[in-house]
């Protein structure tokens, strides 16, 4: 149920409990708070899914506390059948079960069709045309709705006679096939393969079969394989949001050895020095920085000295990946709460990481939901578990440009802020910013940036809600629905695209449902820019909002309030924003495509 | 209430949750409208989840009562 090493000690713990059934069902059973959302899921699995079915409730239902949860099963012996006829609409997911007899039944222990080496070819003709078939439906369903799609998890059975520590030709070209397939259906977007390493750790496949209710009873899985296929597939189907920023510590964390001891020539990070894990730490942490992922430094140490080992050539990640970097002898939380003004992002989207459970204590204690890991130093049999939990945190499907260029408009919002500081006024500091705004309008359903970016943001957010891609493509699929999308650029370097907002035209008027815009983007007027775009590309004379007020989106509110827009009444005709907006000094590009 | 019973009695509760708990040691097959194929998977799972893997599948099909299961049980645990 819940990642690793998900403590706030430090403690690691690689393989979690899996959920029993009896648990699974106390959940589904169990009282909950009046849901704000239904959601559907369709379970294609062609055995008897009545435990498959329980534990995908149950891990869906632990992901997302406050939905209804149903989930909808495909009749007993069909899985192609079952998603060639699927009609997505209304699903908020599809989750696959496949197994090798849904594409031979010769391929299962339930059909008696003959293990000749003369039926081999014939095997691998219908296996091969099989996945074709499903490949077909996954792609037609994946169009419309996250499509979880398990490979084959059941051993083969012992169709070639060969001494069991040796595969042949039929099981190598079976496997061939499904990852061919495989391969084919992960490279579409709505597709999220269930990863075959992890189903491994898991559960072991020695401990996956159950032939005595396969046969009694069509059910294959035993209980505990039927919890890890719920536990992964539930989370391809819900996934939590990635963490956005790490906080790491300098001495036997990024490197092995104390700095002030041992210099800036003896501190390690490779194998011949015995601390290859910190090595590793540094390219895992490289690669993080390659994905978007903001990465700082908390050390107890001299700023000069940690400043200067930062700079060792041969270190496996640059110096400049960490901003801001924190070296002196104050309380870590200290250096975190710095650090987390300059990122301007919430604690609960950032990892701790040190080797001293006593400055994990410490920065715990001032901010609980930061997720604070230990650094296993000196114990390398931790460390792939270490990593693990890195992954469960910061794992996301793909890497978009915007991910790529925020650790650079971090650092570009710490110097505007230092030139705001230096500037005499607001007025000539704005002006000199050279800022450039893009606005584009459409109704494109494929701008996963935009749909990211209403599921992510808080504090600049008219109302909290978020969308799922069915319900986002559905919206967009109305008449009169718009996108504008919002793309910034000034001297310190780009943002990339920080903004969306989503709504109906009316006549002479805009219903807008959804308004989101980074927090990188605060304090340069661009919500006023947008407003004005609005009216201009749409031609209205009246915007309404379907605002909330949320524990978090204060900076909306305020927005709101400076323009006059009432809480009660969320709306704003052309001529009072004209009357109230201040200077705007943007170069403006826009683009209507609706 | 004995601790096999309160153990069969646990069980019978998440697997029929409409059950009133005061009519689970009389429940039958016919008595609870919920009892039907599916929850008689479900139910052997629950047994087999909380005493081992102690009996077949085709066995556990044929429980018609809770005292069919608990007979069964009581055996398995004297044996």
């Amino acid at each position: 149920m819940q990642p690793p090493a998900y403590g706030k000690d430090g403690e690691l713990s690689f393989r979690p409990a899996a959920m029993k059934l009896f648990e699974a069902l106390q959940l589904i059973q169990a009282p909950r708070p009046p849901a704000v959302e239904r959601a559907r899921y369709f379970l294609a699995c062609s055995s008897t899914p009545v435990h498959p079915r329980t534990f995908l409730h149950a891990h869906l239902l632990a992901r997302c506390a406050a939905t209804a949860i149903e989930i909808d099963a495909s009749r007993y012996g069909d899985l192609t059948g079952a998603l060639e006829e699927l009609d997505p609409a209304g699903y908020r997911g599809v989750a696959i079960l496949l197994e090798w007899y849904d594409l031979d039944p010769r391929l299962g222990f339930r059909r008696l069709g003959g293990w000749s080496p003369a039926a081999f070819a014939d095997i691998l003709a219908t296996v091969r045309a099989g996945f074709e078939r499903i490949e077909r439906a996954v792609a037609r369903l994946a169009a419309a709705v996250p499509v979880a799609l398990a490979l084959p998890s059941l051993p083969l059975p012992p169709i070639e006679i060969s001494a069991p520590a040796q595969a042949l030709d039929l099981e190598t070209a079976l496997h061939h096939h499904a990852w061919a397939f495989a391969a084919r259906c992960a490279a579409r977007p709505g597709v999220r393969l269930l990863s075959p390493a992890e189903l491994d750790r898991l559960s072991p496949p020695a401990g996956r079969f159950d032939l005595r209710a396969e046969l009694a009873q069509g059910s294959p899985y035993t209980l505990s394989h039927a919890s890890a296929l719920g536990e992964l597939l539930s989370r391809l189907l819900a996934p939590a949001a990635p963490l956005k920023g790490l906080i790491t510590d300098l001495d036997d964390t990024l490197w092995s050895g104390i700095l002030g001891e041992t210099g800036i020539a003896g501190i390690r990070f490779t194998l011949d020095g015995g601390a290859q894990i910190h090595g590793l730490y540094q390219q895992f942490l490289e690669s993080l920085a390659a994905r978007g992922v903001l990465l700082a430094v908390a050390s107890k140490n001299d700023p000069a000295l940690a400043e200067q080992a930062l700079a060792r050539p041969d270190l496996l990640i640059a110096a400049q990946a960490f901003f801001p970097v924190e070296a002196h002898w104050g309380h870590k939380s200290e250096s975190v709460a710095r650090i987390l003004k300059a990122w301007n992002i919430a604690p609960d989207a950032v990892a701790f990481v040190d080797d001293s459970p006593l400055e994990i204590a410490e920065v715990q204690s001032r901010f609980p939901e930061i997720r604070c890991l230990a650094f296993p130093t000196g114990k390398p049999a931790e460390f792939p578990a270490f990593l693990h939990t890195l992954r469960e945190w910061f794992g996301k499907p793909s890497i978009g440009e915007e991910d790529r260029i925020r650790a650079q408009s971090i650092r570009g919002a710490a110097a505007l802020e230092a030139a705001r500081t230096a500037a005499a006024g607001s007025e000539s500091f704005l002006a000199s910013l050279e800022a450039r705004l893009s606005f584009r309008l459409s109704r494109e359903a494929s701008d996963q940036r935009a749909l990211e970016l209403i599921n992510k943001t808080n504090q600049f957010n008219l109302n909290g809600r978020r969308l799922d891609e069915p319900r986002w493509r559905e919206l967009l699929a109305r008449p009169d629905a718009f996108l504008l999308t919002v793309e910034y650029a000034d001297k310190f370097g780009p943002l990339g695209k920080i903004a969306a907002v989503l709504g109906e035209r009316r006549p002479r008027a805009a219903a807008v449902s959804f308004w989101v815009m980074s927090c990188r983007a605060f304090s340069r007027r661009i919500e006023h820019a947008t407003l004005r775009a609005l009216f201009r590309l749409l031609d209205i004379e009246t915007i309404s909002f379907d605002y909330r007020p949320t524990e978090r989106n204060a900076p909306l509110r305020e927005f709101f309030s400076a323009l006059g827009i009432a809480e009660s009444a969320p709306e704003i005709a052309r001529s009072q924003f004209e009357a109230r907006c201040p200077v705007l000094s943007h170069a403006i590009q826009e683009a209507a495509h609706v | 209430m004995s601790d096999l019973d309160a153990r069969l009695t646990a069980i019978f509760r998440v697997a029929f949750p409409s059950l009133d708990e005061l009519a689970i040691p009389s429940a039958t097959r016919d008595s609870v409208a919920a009892w039907d194929s599916i929850a008689a998977v479900t139910l052997a799972g629950l047994v087999e989840e909380e005493f081992g893997p102690v009996f077949d599948p085709d066995q556990a099909a044929d429980w018609a009562s809770y005292a069919d299961v608990r007979r069964a049980l009581a055996e398995h645990l004297d044996a």
